[in-house]
């Protein structure tokens, strides 16, 4: 090789490397080619000893060819494939492969090759980097959507909750001024007017502390104060608290003790709250001159406190969604009357115990709503406490 | 005896603390009144009318179970015997979505809550200018 020709042979950026075609062996290579495939060469020496074959390489891997036999037999070009260099090391390269015949009529493979192991790692970054950047918008997307549908829930919310605000203010101030007004008829009519004006404060009141409660939940402010009560005379309590609402419905309320041993810690004021959310839907929902039980039950763990109505029960699928503070704003128009807040508050209460509420149906017809209260000690220190003053009232604040 | 034509105003409220005191208040002026506690059973009140009776007038709330006052109003519109009784919506502020499309339903006003003796009188007096209403003063 002469001249202008070897010069290019030997300056070129390509590997090139010439086999004979019969025995496979290297017969020339250039120096980017020693380079690139990693060759030893002894002193003197200008032609090392190796195969085309001690470049196959057998990495196996998916999406990358491994440069073998069958690839030498025709002409090709490859953009990418694998190849093992003379120490063992794995280059990867773009090559073409060549027959070409010597004027003596010799038949030889002519390998030029590219190492392209750098460019390759930079695509594969690149490619990573873009999937990390597609998957972070992606993300993005469904936050933004996420928030979105927070926020139009959070109006509805809004809308909803002034509704229920000033429906009964509305009939309080009405009320007090056909009052004021001496637009009665009788003084009994007067009462029943004082009366109305006096219930819708009581009710309003109500909406407020659970929608004042409900905030203070998200905002994780509720204050709990957990010592060891039994909660039989708290569902006594409740019990006489809800006989009148009963009565007017013909329904009775009676409490089905199956233990004695009931210890268990709970804020009393809280769980008090909890069971009157619970019966006051029972008793609203439970078929006229039906019974609501309240039943009382403990294993080692856990007292259980069952709320069992014979009402419609609660249809199957929807045992989750009665405890999703935004479920009750789907159809605005047509709710229910209440913030829909009673249940989300009170199983967040639950949690916030280390208890839960669980619902599932009456055999006999209608839900059960089981309140679940630990017996043990099961959640930091400063959860148990007693509360500070113990005066009910102070629960609306 | 048969009860020859008598007049009624129709109230529609899905709250009772607020349909008792607009129903006393629109007695007080003089009326009779027939109640209603959603939308669906106003409805099933109007289409069972009885022809002797006059409706002359429906006073009802927006948000309502059921069937709300919107939905009642385009009932009523589309009706053959009432689609010009005057009807008007006891309404909120914040209710002014469904205003608009009140409007579109050609309603006859609407009693901002909540009621009061003015609103109401006031009210009446568009629809009945000629009727004779008792001075209700304190």
């Amino acid at each position: 090789m002469n001249g202008i020709f070897k010069k290019i042979f030997d300056k070129t950026f390509v590997g090139l490397a010439i086999f004979d075609a019969k025995t496979l062996v290297c017969t020339k290579i250039n120096p980017t080619g020693i380079e690139t495939l990693g060759v030893q060469l002894l002193e003197g020496d200008s032609t090392p000893e190796f195969k085309i074959s001690d470049l196959y390489s057998d990495l196996k891997r998916p999406n990358i060819i491994d440069f073998s036999q069958a690839h030498i037999s025709n002409d090709s070009f490859f953009h990418e494939i694998a190849m093992k260099r003379l120490n063992g090391q794995v280059v990867y390269a773009e090559i073409s492969i060549r027959k070409i015949l010597s004027d003596e009529g010799n038949e030889y493979i002519l390998l030029a090759f590219k190492d392209i192991t750098y460019q390759l790692k930079l695509r594969r970054e690149i490619t990573n980097k873009q999937e990390e950047i597609e998957k972070a918008y992606d993300e993005i997307l469904t936050q933004n959507k996420e928030l979105k549908d927070l926020d139009k829930m959070k109006d509805k919310f809004i809308a909803l909750t002034s509704h229920e605000l000033r429906t009964p203010l509305s009939a309080m101030v009405a009320t007090s001024e056909v009052l004021e007004l001496n637009l009665y008829d009788t003084p009994e009519q007067m009462k029943e007017f004082i009366h109305t004006i006096y219930d819708q404060g009581k009710y309003l009141l109500a909406i407020v502390n659970d929608i004042l409660d409900f905030s203070k939940i998200q905002a994780g402010k509720l204050d709990v104060f957990i010592s060891q009560q039994d909660p039989q005379a708290v569902l006594e309590t409740t019990k006489t608290q809800f006989e009148n609402m009963a009565k007017e419905k013909g329904v009775e309320i009676c409490i089905d003790k199956k233990t004695n041993d009931n210890l268990c810690y709970v804020d009393e004021l809280r769980i008090r709250q909890v069971f009157s959310n619970i019966l006051s839907n029972a008793i609203k929902f439970t078929n006229a001159n039906t019974k609501v039980t309240l039943q009382l039950e403990s294993d080692i763990e856990f007292v259980y406190v069952s709320i069992i109505d014979q009402g419609p029960g609660i249809p199957a699928g929807a045992e989750q969604k009665i405890f999703n503070e935004f479920e009750t704003l789907q159809n605005i128009k047509t709710h229910h009357k209440g913030t829909g807040l009673g249940l989300p508050i009170s199983l967040k209460i639950m949690k916030i115990h280390g208890g839960d509420i669980i619902v599932k149906p009456n055999p006999s017809g209608g839900a059960i709503f089981m309140v679940v209260i630990p017996k043990n000690k099961v959640l930091a220190d400063d959860m148990y406490k007693a509360r500070p003053n113990t005066d009910i009232e102070d629960l609306a604040a | 005896m048969s009860q020859a034509n008598q007049e009624f105003v129709l109230v529609v409220e899905d709250s009772a603390p607020n349909r008792n005191i607009l129903v006393h208040l629109i007695k007080k002026l003089g009326f009779q009144v027939v109640e209603a506690v959603s939308g669906k059973d106003a409805w099933e009140k109007i289409e069972k009318w009885d022809p002797n009776h006059t409706l002359l007038a429906i006073f009802s709330d927006v948000m309502m179970p059921d069937m709300d006052g919107i939905q009642l109003l385009e009932k009523v519109r589309g009706s053959t015997n009432f689609a010009t009784t005057p009807f008007t919506l006891v309404t909120a502020v914040s209710e002014k979505e469904y205003v608009l499309k009140a409007k579109e339903l050609n309603v006859n006003g609407y009693v901002l809550k909540p009621v009061s003796r003015d609103k109401v009188l006031k009210k009446l007096t568009e629809f009945f200018p000629d009727r004779k209403f008792p001075k209700l003063v304190a």
